[in-house]
């Protein structure tokens, strides 16, 4: 049983530290780069660019990390999908992440 | 056999399948988007000709200089509301470049008339730009326009800041009975009362591609790969009996 844990902390390792590098990275896109962009004006510029395409790989990352961890604790379809989804909302990949902490601990 | 296609297991199949479907769709709709209009070409666009109806206006017509004759539509008249004077220095045609919007010009209308051509086609003509849109008289009679034509305008290229009503063909064929030309024209001799709009295009844009979109695009298919990856895995593990659905 102790290969199982071990992997199963691994799991988890892999899928907080992805929660929290694409929770931070949506909040900054969505509350600094948008307004940046579009309230201010200034268009689609080569910083905020690098910002969203790095997301745009940071986020399937994730998706790997929820899928892996769903497998490991033996999750449902319908709450591995959840999960998923809520690292596209702003912010509620954190909730996620918490909510999960409190399965594990 | 027969454990692959449980009720919950067709569940599984289906929201695969559609989710995959998805995920090719977008990426497709994001190849679209990645190929824009970013800049014009040194030289200036030769006429060649309106867009055959039903079809877009050939990229080397747009900002061509033309002249169409026809007769006004008496029911053709129409504004294109929150415009700077001479139009377009709210529309950015060079994306990634700032977009200035000057709060000091008079913002006013685009006054558009639809011209029927003589075969009975029609298209939308923006006559000239005035602040008190509703005080000029529609246009009447027959007519001979001279002007540059455009293509629809893209969301993309308007800063938002505003929020303009864009001109599109979809906007002319609203206010037209008869089927009408991809794209419009820009009258270069506005009527009494008006002045003149400066087109976007003055010569024919190139088109090139948007890396965002690129990436995006690349972006999408990966997430249907994944999700082929985690169908697999779902219907392999929930068979061996490793976890149930």
């Amino acid at each position: 049983m102790a290969t199982e844990t071990k992997s199963i902390n691994g799991a988890w390792t892999f899928f907080k530290y992805m929660a929290f590098i694409v929770g931070i990275a949506l909040a900054v896109l969505t509350f600094v780069a948008l307004p940046y962009e579009y309230l201010l004006g200034h268009g689609k510029t080569a910083l905020t660019t690098a910002a969203w395409t790095a997301h745009g790989w940071l986020f399937p990352i994730y998706l790997i990390a929820t899928f892996n961890l769903s497998l490991k604790l033996k999750w449902s379809t319908g709450k591995t999908l959840l999960i998923m989804v809520a690292g596209t909302v702003p912010l509620m990949s954190f909730v996620a992440e918490r909510k999960v902490a409190q399965e594990i601990n | 056999m027969k454990r692959y296609f449980t009720a919950r297991m067709l569940g599984v199949h289906i929201l695969a399948l559609l989710t995959i479907v998805a995920c090719l769709a977008l990426s497709r709709w994001q190849w679209t988007r990645a190929h824009v209009h970013t800049s014009m070409s040194a030289t200036s666009g030769e006429f060649t000709s309106l867009s055959p109806l039903g079809n877009y206006l050939p990229l080397g017509s747009v900002g061509a200089q033309t002249e169409v004759q026809g007769t006004w539509s008496r029911s053709g008249r129409f504004f294109v509301t929150e415009r700077p004077t001479h139009g377009p220095s709210l529309i950015n045609p060079n994306r990634g470049s700032t977009a200035v919007v000057s709060w000091a010009v008079p913002i006013g209308a685009w006054v558009c008339d639809v011209l029927i051509l003589e075969d009975g086609s029609a298209i939308g003509v923006v006559r000239g730009w005035s602040e008190n849109p509703q005080a000029v008289p529609p246009a009447k009679g027959m007519a001979t326009v001279a002007g540059i034509l455009q293509s629809s305008e893209d969301a993309d290229y308007v800063s938002l800041v505003l929020l303009p009503e864009l001109l599109t063909t979809n906007l002319v064929l609203s206010h037209s009975d008869v089927s009408v030309h991809d794209g419009y024209l820009v009258s270069s001799q506005p009527p009494r009362g008006l002045s003149a709009v400066d087109p976007i295009y003055t010569a024919a844009p190139k088109t090139s591609l948007h890396m965002r979109n690129v990436i995006y695009t690349a972006n999408w298919i990966f997430f249907a790969l994944l999700i082929v990856a985690m169908w697999l895995r779902v219907v392999r593990d929930s068979v061996k009996g490793a976890i149930t659905l």
